[in-house]
């Protein structure tokens, strides 16, 4: 039996998100593991359909969900959305000590090139505004991906929106990671594991050596694979 | 804006020359003459006369790059120009005072500088005023992209602002409804929606900014860095050759 309870994440996520989801959250265990002497606590990751309403969703410690979740549907109006994930949030809260909404990257491939990608990222700045409006009137936490992916841009990460790069994928995972222990879960994790975590994690400008530090070992096992 | 059109100068070396640098590059033997003028913000600028209120008349005051000349300056109406540039930045930033009784906008530039008599002088004139949202903001860019057209048909460009706070690391917004970040936010979807009322065109700095990365593009909050300039630039020239104000032969290298 573990020394320390079981964190029980359930994410409700774009289908190109869920690789930076559970990447997130084995950033998170090794990073208490190694604050820990080698100790590791359970962690249990479980997706939901993005389509699941909040009452069909079994109950978890942590929440995580995305506004890609809303991309993925037709286009309604502010006030509809708003309302909608307002309902569908308070409902979570009710089951989960950390409800976490994250952005989208404000970045879409070929702007320009077509009025469906213009109309796009009209709608993904609408929808990262309605999530910081979101975090304003639930005290919701924001895993900002478009934050982090635009202090690198496409052009570092190979990735617009759409998650499709392992560099988009590690970004994403370390924003995951830095949120949950920025939340302070305090009854999940001791207050001075979430700071030795924190720092053995590393902040935004750490993020280049840590993918760099992946794509070496992805290298490595390829070369080793033949 | 006038650092990716005109010139960046970075402790006093010219590290980007503006759009002419970009047309030259080109080989297009075009040059581009960029008049900049600093701004209050667009209901200012909408309602200058072009004469200088008489409060303000033989006060010397150190305004910096504010002048009254400026301030109330007509410029932008009598000055025949083939592409308008402007910014939503003024409008988000500034937060000029109200003259009480001659209703006037002023903006106190340098106001660390005053002298304590002029301090006191613009507390008696002038009233504060609370900051710009984002509606009031795009009715009075409407007001004036609406006087603008009346004397030119030229096309109008609009920058916003790329709303990445370098530093910033907010994970809940709970009261903090008015962080800067969040304001650039309303203030660039509320363009969008004047773009689409106006038909104005938007250099969007956000995008471009985020695209490359606001590590490698920003300097801090709202200036950006040479390679932020560069593309900047590149952009509006991009939108300027679709409205054919620079020729397709120009942009062959």
């Amino acid at each position: 039996m573990s020394a320390f309870p079981s964190i029980e994440i359930i994410a409700q996520v774009d289908a190109a998100e869920q690789g930076g989801v559970k990447t997130g959250v084995e950033f998170l265990g090794g990073c208490l593991k190694a604050v820990r002497n080698g100790v590791q606590q359970p962690i249990k990751l479980a997706f939901a359909d993005p389509a699941a309403e909040a009452s069909k969703i079994p109950p978890a410690r942590i929440f995580i969900t995305s506004m890609q979740v809303e991309l993925a549907r037709p286009k309604r109006t502010r006030e509809d959305i708003f309302e909608h994930w307002a309902g569908h949030l308070k409902e979570l809260q009710k089951h989960s000590a950390l409800v976490f909404l994250c952005t989208i990257f404000r970045n879409v491939s070929n702007q320009g090139a077509s009025g469906d990608s213009i109309d796009v990222l009209a709608r993904i700045r609408e929808l990262n505004l309605i999530a910081v409006k979101l975090s304003h009137a639930l005290g919701i936490k924001v895993i900002d991906i478009d934050r982090t992916m635009a202090h690198f841009g496409d052009r570092v990460l190979l990735s617009d929106f759409r998650m499709r790069s392992p560099r988009a994928t590690d970004a994403f995972a370390h924003t995951v990671a830095s949120a949950i222990l920025a939340a302070g879960p305090d009854d999940l994790i001791d207050p001075m594991d979430q700071e030795k975590a924190r720092k053995a994690l590393g902040d935004i400008d750490s993020l280049p050596r840590l993918i760099r530090r992946r794509e070496d070992a992805r290298r490595q096992r390829a070369e080793a694979n033949g | 804006m006038r650092d990716t059109l005109h010139s960046l100068e970075l402790s006093g070396e010219v590290r980007w020359n503006g759009i002419n640098q970009l047309l030259r590059e080109n080989g297009s033997g075009i040059s581009a003459r960029v008049k900049h003028e600093t701004s209050l913000g667009s209901e200012a600028t909408a309602n200058a006369t072009g004469e200088i209120p008489e409060a303000l008349i033989n006060r010397e005051l150190p305004l910096g790059s504010y002048p009254p000349s400026i301030q109330f300056s007509r410029a932008i109406f009598d000055f025949k120009a083939d592409v308008y540039v402007l910014s939503i930045q003024p409008d988000l930033q500034i937060q000029p005072a109200r003259h009480r009784h001659g209703g006037f906008l002023f903006h106190p530039d340098g106001l660390q500088q005053w002298e304590e008599t002029d301090r006191q002088w613009l507390m008696r004139e002038f009233a504060s005023q609370p900051r710009t949202e984002p509606d009031a903001a795009m009715l009075a860019l409407e007001n004036l992209i609406g006087k603008l057209r009346t004397v030119s048909d030229a096309p109008i460009l609009i920058y916003n602002v790329s709303s990445l706070v370098p530093g910033e690391t907010i994970h809940c917004y709970a009261g903090l409804e008015d962080i800067l970040s969040t304001r650039i936010k309303h203030f660039n979807l509320a363009l969008i929606e004047l773009s689409q009322r106006t038909g104005i065109s938007i250099v969007d700095v956000d995008r471009i900014v985020a695209e490359t990365g606001a590590a490698a593009m920003k300097i801090d909050t709202t200036h950006l860095t040479e390679q932020g300039c560069r593309a900047v630039a590149e952009e509006v020239v991009r939108i300027l050759q679709d409205y054919g104000c620079i020729p397709e032969a120009a942009t062959k290298a």
